[in-house]
């Protein structure tokens, strides 16, 4: 079951994209992308001597009439990917509801699955602290992961951090991460999630999904009691004219940094407006990233 | 109290004053407090944290516009509820002193009379006020009448106090208060008078009003000479003269009566002794001596008393004790000219007047002989006779005036009450039965109703005209006053001027002619004084005495007589409804209380607020 915006014609676009990685990464099944296997895939690799056992059938015939060596060819083995995708589902994706920042994500992250599935990668789809996808194969998974997503809703306060170290402990291969949330936490957090993935070596992008009140917050009101919707901690705050400039100032210099942190990092970066189509970003924004090509 | 900008501002409260630090103190901590705001549900507080960490103009409490506007309206509260006021520095008073003849009063005579008391006490008055205080002095009688003639300050209303002085005339010191009272020119009206001043039913104007009394600690006491008349003996067919006495003393009196003739051959001593008697009057009682006339000798007569023995307390008012009679003094005289006799028409209740019946079939101009006046009942002639002529309820046109519309019921809605035919009246208690309206070129409207004029006066070559298009008669007296009024001003109006005319009160106008250029007046005992002509038909004097003519022995003489018992009667006085506050306190500056203004204003304040309020909110919302 996919969202309603998972329209015919937005699905046809998405079978026009391909997942890519930046690095080569050892799959477990047969599949479309290079692997650092050396095997039988179409792409030559290397050339080596000729043992006793090898097929006769690999041997360099042209080499061995200018060499008088038998050399057999090596070919770069075409295996799956395995894609992790990390959704935020802290309470701060779902507030205000408006915004519909939990929403967006999910269907980004059901779109990348579909690429996924559909170019026979291994999906995995991780909630912290509602769900943890197993890993998925065959594009008719697409609609058991669409069901499962959809299922969640927000609750009591989960510990986004705590979720992620646990479903970043149960990623035993290597691959493409994703990460979509709207970062919207400290540095030190924020540093602490993406060199969790690091440690894993994975090929990580960071999708930040913001929503209208993430860019210009509390319209129409000027002194309020803004309430965390994670921490529950009140601040007490004048929103003039002044005040919503330094706001902006104040957002832009959090995803400078947050963006020069993960340039350092060799993590990929991309802001998802909720404001915008969902088909335009994935077919404009995201490749931009090197993640879909 | 402060000043400020020339403006001396003040609560009347002064307590209110420690609730402006609570006031502001809660309104700070309430708009802090409100400025949190209502509590909002946010994604994070991640940025938003930042902004209060810079927020740095509510950390130094620069409220905006709105906070101010809320201070505001709460010092313009705290202000309703301490009675703020502003005292008006240039306070407009006007000062009324009674000098009608009771003020000559004094105990014991001769000592400080009651007009002495109330200059002291207006003098009292005036030193009290502040210097920026504009004053307007007026003495009661006659004719409520301004001295200063506008405002001055209280040092020149001090000097004019000198001027005035108890006169021989009755005072409407009611109606004088009310007319100033009714002004919007002065802040304060203080009446200074020995008489009871009633309320108006106006609270305001009541609150205008400060009534100061003078009067003596005993009770008045007073023996009055009411007046000298000749009495017609029926038996002997001779006259005698006649002197009317009044004791207003709280006990019997003896008293010496004296009745001096007037001879004009001799000028040096124009009054020689007629005769003496000793009178014993009870507290209360009226009695009429009488003397034989010696009219071949003396052409007018004066009667004075004096108390036996020269009582101190007895006899407070001595200027009400002569009496003037000239022998040649006739009542004047009008014709009614009626289907009713004078007597049904009640005219014979008019004493001062005598009242000829002609009736309207045996109307000629012959039959009229000489009179002050022509009184036209229901009735006009073809042609117009010359002389004053007074029509009441005509029933034809005539050339002085055209008859309209005939009304019933009519409710009058106007009146020229600056004319003397209207003095003293209050017409909206009248109600014309049946009433036509009248319109004429050459006279004056006095009384309208919705459809036109109802009354005219005019005058036609020397003479005066007057109409009313409805019934005056029966002359009822106090059962109908303000008709009787209107009658008595009618018939005097008539005979302000009139040639004939003998008796004469003081301050009253009476005609002179050219031949009597060297009028004196025999007055008491003071030396003949000359007569001042108010203009070339017209003179006047201020006291009782006989007008003679100093250079023809053989001029009428005409008595001046001042006789009135409310004036005389010195016994009760009434209490005087004094306002609440003293001199002192009355001399302070008006307070322009502002309580119920300011409370007006905070709620236009908040009408208007909510207005914006609503306004803005559906500007949002659209």
């Amino acid at each position: 079951m996919l969202p309603d915006s998972f329209t015919p014609d937005f699905l046809r676009r998405l079978e026009l994209v391909k997942i890519r990685s930046r690095r080569a990464f050892l799959g477990t099944r047969q599949g479309g992308h290079v692997s650092i296997k050396r095997g039988h895939g179409i792409e030559f690799a290397d050339y080596r001597q000729y043992e006793l056992g090898d097929n006769p059938r690999h041997i360099d015939w042209g080499v061995y009439a200018r060499s008088d060596r038998l050399y057999v060819k090596k070919y770069q083995e075409e295996q799956d990917l395995n894609i992790y995708v990390v959704i935020d589902a802290s309470a701060s994706m779902f507030t205000p509801r408006s915004d519909r920042k939990w929403e967006r994500a999910r269907e980004i992250a059901l779109a990348l699955g579909y690429v996924a599935l559909l170019e026979q990668d291994t999906v995995t789809v991780s909630v912290p602290g509602f769900y943890n996808s197993p890993a998925i194969h065959g594009g008719r998974a697409i609609h058991q992961l669409g069901k499962d997503l959809l299922a969640i809703e927000p609750s009591e306060h989960r510990d986004f951090l705590k979720g992620l170290k646990r479903a970043v402990a149960q990623m035993r291969f290597p691959g493409v991460a994703v990460v979509i949330s709207d970062l919207l936490m400290p540095g030190e957090e924020l540093r602490e999630v993406f060199n969790l993935l690091r440690s894993k070596n994975m090929d990580t992008t960071a999708i930040q999904v913001l929503g209208p009140q993430d860019i210009e917050p509390l319209p129409n009101l000027e002194s309020v009691i803004a309430v965390d919707s994670e921490t529950g901690s009140e601040i007490a705050v004048a929103l003039s004219a002044e005040a919503r400039e330094d706001y902006g100032a104040l957002l832009q210099a959090h995803n400078t940094a947050l963006q020069e942190f993960l340039a350092g990092a060799r993590i990929s970066y991309v802001q998802a407006l909720t404001t915008q189509d969902l088909s335009d970003f994935m077919v404009n924004n995201l490749p931009s990233t090197g993640l879909l090509r | 109290m402060i000043s400020l900008l020339g403006l001396k501002l003040g609560l009347l409260y002064p307590l209110a004053i420690a609730g402006i630090p609570v006031v502001l103190g809660t309104l700070i901590y309430a708009y802090l407090r409100r400025g949190r705001g209502n509590k909002v549900l946010v994604g994070s507080t991640l940025i938003l944290k930042l902004i209060k960490s810079q927020s740095s103009s509510r950390r130094k409490f620069l409220p905006p516009l709105r906070f101010f506007f809320e201070l505001l309206l709460m010092l313009l509260l705290l202000g309703a509820v301490g009675g703020f006021f502003i005292e008006d520095n240039a306070q407009r008073i006007a000062i009324l002193i009674d000098n009608s003849l009771s003020m000559a009063a004094a105990e014991p005579a001769g000592a400080e009379s009651l007009i002495d008391m109330a200059r002291a006490r207006a003098a009292d008055f005036l030193r009290q006020l502040p210097s920026s205080a504009r004053v307007e002095l007026f003495a009661a009688c006659p004719d409520s009448r301004s001295l200063s003639e506008g405002f001055g300050g209280a040092n020149a209303a001090l000097a004019l106090l000198e001027e005035v002085k108890a006169e021989y005339c009755s005072d409407s010191l009611n109606a004088a208060a009310r007319k100033l009272l009714a002004k919007d020119d002065y802040s304060k009206v203080v009446v200074l008078s020995d008489k009871a001043l009633h309320e108006t039913s106006d609270p305001n104007l009541n609150a205008k009003l400060l009534v100061i009394t003078v009067q003596h600690p005993k009770a008045g006491s007073n023996l009055m000479l009411k007046s000298v008349e000749v009495i017609a003996s029926p038996t002997e067919g001779s006259r005698e003269i006649g002197v009317d006495l009044v004791s207003f003393a709280n006990r019997s009196a003896q008293l010496d009566l004296r009745l001096e003739g007037y001879t004009a051959l001799d000028k040096d001593e124009p009054l020689k002794l007629v005769g003496a008697r000793r009178v014993s009057l009870a507290p209360g009682a009226r009695e009429t001596v009488k003397f034989k006339d010696q009219g071949d000798i003396y052409s007018a007569y004066r009667a004075t008393l004096s108390p036996v023995p020269a009582s101190e307390d007895l006899d407070q008012l001595s200027a009400d004790n002569e009496g003037y009679l000239s022998l040649q003094t006739t009542k004047r005289r009008a014709v009614v000219i009626s289907d009713l006799r004078p007597e049904d028409l009640g005219l014979n209740l008019i004493g001062w007047m005598k009242f000829d019946h002609v009736r309207p079939e045996a109307y000629a101009p012959e039959v009229l002989g000489t009179g002050d006046l022509l009184i036209f009942h229901r009735f006009v002639p073809a042609t117009l006779p010359e002389a004053n002529l007074l029509f009441v309820a005509p029933e034809n046109s005539t050339p002085l005036f055209v008859l309209r519309n005939g009304l019933s019921n009519a409710e009058i809605t106007s009146w020229n009450d600056n004319h003397p035919i209207l003095n003293y009246l209050n017409l909206t208690l009248l109600n014309l039965r049946e009433a036509k309206t009248l319109e004429s070129p050459n006279a004056e409207a006095l009384i309208k109703v919705g459809a036109g004029n109802v009354a005219l006066a005019g005058r036609q070559g020397p003479y005066r005209f007057a109409v009313t298009g409805f019934e005056l008669f029966p002359f009822e007296a106090k059962r109908a006053p303000t008709l009787s009024i209107l009658t008595l001003n009618l018939l005097k109006w008539f005979l302000a001027d009139s040639k004939v005319s003998q008796e004469i009160v003081p301050f009253q106008n009476f005609p002179v002619t050219t031949a009597e250029k060297s009028l004196v007046l025999v007055s008491g005992d003071r030396a003949p004084t000359p007569i001042v002509n108010l203009n070339d038909t017209t003179a006047a004097v201020d006291r009782p005495g006989l007008i003679v003519n100093a250079n023809a022995a053989d001029t009428d003489i005409r008595a001046v007589n001042f006789s009135d018992e409310i004036e005389s009667d010195l016994r009760e006085r009434g209490l005087i409804s004094a306002a609440g506050e003293g001199l002192k306190g009355a001399a302070r500056n008006e307070r322009i209380k502002l309580a119920s203004k300011l409370g007006v204003l905070v709620l236009l304040l908040l009408l208007a607020d909510l207005v914006v309020t609503v306004y803005q909110a559906r500007r949002i919302s659209a």
